[in-house]
């Protein structure tokens, strides 16, 4: 059996080296260096087990000769086990070479070395970090001896199931292609050759070009480049800073300081804003201020848009026209008129509505891009990860059901990253229940309608409701259907810093995207077929009793006075399902103008219909994405009738209760 | 050096926690109107001097505050608060709540003490921020709506979150410079 010893320069790794091998020491130098060669032997429960003494090093870049020897030898020799010796006096630093450790090996015991002098220091919590990484972690005293037994039995017979550290998604999904492609060419250390390649390390692009992949080495730099403009900053300050975001987590979870020296800005941050009195305060008003400027930002920009399509009646007479009106006037010289009406005043000004709404997608997706590259949004699911974890869930579940304020759909995706299956259906579970940026959407349109002076608070309102639904069903679920144990994870906390603003912009923009492509296929076709059936059967009055819709309207009224819904808003609701922005284009397209949308309903009514619109059945996308993950019809059908029964419950409640209490 | 630049920060983060405390409970409850609670400015920003004996600035400190105050009362007179912002008031109570809690950590624990005053600080900047930002896109709106129309020129209603973020960005600004904003690599 072969096992190496990695770890820092002055971890005690010489001392743990002799402590184990006693006398049965040799002593030369690295093939062809005259680097110091240690290795020696020991018996252990019958079985002999060589031991090789790596050189100490800070990382494993291929920046120096020690730094090669010691990758080279766990790359070649293979090891059957590295014990990564950590001086734990200064833990967090020396987690950064265990991070990259993890990256070429499975195979890896910890060695909390100088733990006395740790314990000065702060109070580690090791079967926490065992938990987390997934490897065994054995406290040491080199210098007395103790622990070394520990240490060897954990090495023969201690449990690795390893969860590897993960880049973000941009970077992570860039390292899956590099792999793809690695895959063709070798077999072992594919992912590490992936990173090492996207960081261009210059010993891995000579080995490939040894290898004749110059196509690899082209996409590499490419990948890099990317990776580069998103973050504005050299590939090796992205990659470090991510490690460093990785060890800086791992040691907050682990670690609880007694006596805390050379203070960073980042940690002065972490000190007040994950504070267990104001920590959550302070993510309500940056929530709340993140959500007032984007409406306030995106009026004019709305108005705007809004006069583009539609135009505008002039105080003093006249009127300026807007796309819709001079598209139809002259399509309506070689068309028939009908058509034209369909074209223009069903699906182009379907689509202007939409469109209307963009600058607040855009907005949100700035605000959130900025909060993500900052750092704070990893605080956010840190603060919330304490809290949640007493509901039953754990913390990469929060950030899934945070990405759910963009859309559902990426966010069921992302509860692929949960290894524990339960956990893995318990957040699928709950994620509808989050409003997607379609939903707020459909929020800022009504609110800015019938709420504009509280237009924020409304819609914080909601938020902070559906919040409290979901901790309050993650409690329940976590105790009952979705019984199990929650795993501990290491929360990268990346280090605070002003975002470039190419990097928000790319992030905005990738997000944005979709709602984008959507707006012109989707919506634009469900504006149409909305329009036909507030048209058909021909010759009936636009949008009467007697069309198509509103002999359907007249069906289900009786039913949506319950709730206080008129017929117009459960049709809304009705095609809301095909995608929630259709909300918008329904209420568009059945009511001529927002005066007449505003009559339609009180402020009650309209607050009763949002809450309906926030928890009731997902749109069809994320239904088939929840089937698609879980393979099973039973799943879904779980979902929506959790969905139409809190739709049901609040929708009825704050009605009725309304209604008693004389508000409308 | 170190214990004055402390000690100013502790007068100045009283101060700017007092006006801010009073902004936030008059955006919640239209106080403007009663002056009377702008002297209790003074007398809460007058709280670390009167209330520590370890100060050996109080010279400093008292000069300092006056002129605050006296700049403040000066500044506040333009602001006006024409509606109740629930949530705005609350922003800038937990805003001051974060400055006050700095006084009571600074002279016991530095570090900790002036994370809460460079967090509360920064929140009234992103505070600030966001209502220049609202501002410039309500100028903006205004003149979109006005095409066609014959509108008279834009008129501006200050808020007390102008002043606000500036008095945090003088006092953020030795942040900037005294630590480096970036994790240094180790």
């Amino acid at each position: 059996m072969l096992i190496a010893l990695a770890g820092n320069p002055n971890t005690g790794k010489s001392t743990l080296f002799n402590e184990i091998t006693g006398a049965h020491q040799h002593i030369g130098n690295w093939p062809g260096v005259t680097v110091e060669k240690k290795e020696g032997f020991v018996e252990y429960e019958g079985k002999r087990i060589l031991v090789v003494d790596l050189p100490g090093t800070y990382s494993l870049t291929a920046y120096s000769l020690e730094e090669l020897i010691a990758r080279n030898f766990i790359l070649e020799e293979k090891p059957d086990v590295v014990i990564d010796v950590i001086d734990s006096a200064n833990l967090e630093r020396n987690l950064y070479l265990l991070t990259e450790l993890m990256e070429l090996t499975d195979r890896i015991v910890v060695a909390l070395n100088m733990f006395d002098e740790a314990r000065k220091k702060y109070r580690i919590d090791v079967k926490k970090m065992e938990k987390i990484l997934g490897i065994p972690v054995i406290p040491t005293i080199a210098i007395r001896g103790e622990g070394v037994k520990e240490l060897l039995h954990a090495t023969l017979h201690g449990k690795f199931s390893m969860k590897k550290p993960e880049y973000p998604e941009d970077v992570e999904k860039r390292i899956k292609v590099l792999e793809e492609r690695l895959k063709e060419i070798m077999e072992e250390h594919v992912r590490w050759h992936a990173i090492k390649l996207i960081e261009g390390d210059v010993e891995v692009i000579r080995k490939l070009q040894r290898m004749n992949a110059k196509s690899i080495i082209h996409l590499a730099e490419h990948l890099r480049h990317e990776i580069e403009d998103i973050y504005g900053e050299d590939i090796e300050t992205v990659m470090a800073s991510f490690r460093y975001s990785f060890s800086h987590g791992l040691f907050h979870e682990v670690a609880e300081p007694i006596n805390v020296g050379g203070v960073t800005i980042t940690d002065m941050i972490d000190h007040v804003v994950a504070h267990k009195i104001f920590g959550i305060p302070i993510f309500l008003v940056i929530m709340y201020l993140s959500f007032n400027f984007v409406f306030e930002v995106a009026v004019p920009f709305q108005d705007a848009i809004d006069l583009i399509f539609n135009g505008k009646n002039l105080s003093g007479g006249g009127k300026i026209l807007g796309l819709v009106d001079i598209s139809y006037g002259w399509m309506a010289t070689f068309m028939p008129s009908w058509l034209s009406s369909f074209i223009n005043y069903g699906m182009l000004r379907g689509l202007g509505a939409v469109l209307t709404f963009t600058p607040i997608i855009m907005l949100l997706f700035i605000i959130l891009s900025f909060l993500e590259d900052s750092g704070y949004l990893a605080r956010i699911a840190f603060l919330m990860d304490r809290i949640m974890r007493k509901i039953g869930m754990e913390g990469r579940g929060i950030i899934s059901l945070m990405l759910g304020l963009g859309c559902n759909v990426p966010a069921i995706m992302s509860t692929r990253a949960l290894r524990n299956e339960k956990e893995r259906k318990l957040t699928m579970a709950l994620n509808p229940l989050v409003p997607c940026g379609a939903r707020i959407q459909v929020f800022a349109f009504l609110t800015s309608m019938f709420f504009s002076k509280n237009q924020a608070l409304v819609l914080w309102s909601l938020l902070i409701l559906s919040f409290v639904v979901i901790a309050i069903l993650g409690y329940i679920y976590s105790r009952t259907i979705f019984r199990g144990e929650v795993e501990p994870f290491v929360m990268e906390l990346p280090p605070y810093r002003l975002p470039t603003l190419k990097g928000v912009l790319i992030h905005m923009w990738e997000k944005s995207e979709g709602f984008l492509k959507k707006a012109g296929t989707i919506i634009i076709g469900a504006a149409g077929i909305i329009w036909l059936l507030a048209a058909l059967p021909w010759g009936v009055e636009y949008g009467s009793e007697a069309s198509y819709i509103g002999q359907f309207a007249q069906i289900i009224g009786p039913f949506g006075r319950l709730f206080g819904l008129t017929p117009q808003a459960i049709i809304a609701l009705f095609f809301g399902f095909f995608a929630k922005e259709v909300v918008i284009d329904s209420f568009t397209v059945l009511f001529e103008s927002k005066a007449a949308l505003m009559a339609s309903m009180t402020p009650l009514q309209a607050y009763s219909f949002l809450l309906f619109l926030l928890f009731y059945t997902p749109c069809v996308a994320t239904v088939a994405t929840i089937y698609q993950e879980t393979k099973s019809l039973k799943f879904v059908i779980f979902v929506i009738f959790e969905g139409f029964f809190l739709a049901f419950l609040f929708s009825f409640l704050v009605y009725n209760i309304g209604v008693l209490l004389g508000v409308s | 050096m170190k214990r004055l630049y402390l000690e100013i920060s502790v007068i100045y983060s009283s101060f700017v926690a007092a006006l801010t405390l009073y902004y936030g409970l008059a955006e919640i409850f239209n106080l403007i109107a009663h002056l009377p609670y702008l002297y209790l400015i003074s007398i809460i920003s007058l709280y670390p001097i009167l209330h520590w004996k370890n100060f050996n600035y109080r010279i400093h400190a008292i000069l300092i505050c006056i002129l605050l105050t006296v700049a403040a009362l000066l500044l506040s007179s333009s602001v006006s608060f024409d509606t109740v912002d629930i949530m705005g008031g609350f922003s800038l109570i937990l805003a001051s709540s974060l400055l006050f809690y700095s006084i009571k950590d600074t002279l016991k624990e530095f570090y900790s003490g002036l994370s809460f005053y460079m967090v509360g600080l920064f929140l009234l900047l992103i505070i600030g921020v966001m209502h220049i930002l609202i501002l410039l896109a309500d100028i903006l709106d205004y003149y979109i709506l006005c095409i066609g129309e014959n509108c008279s020129a834009y008129t501006f209603t200050p808020r007390p979150e102008y002043l606000l973020f500036f008095l945090s960005l003088f006092a953020l600004y030795p942040f900037f410079h005294r630590f480096e904003f970036r994790r240094k690599s180790e």
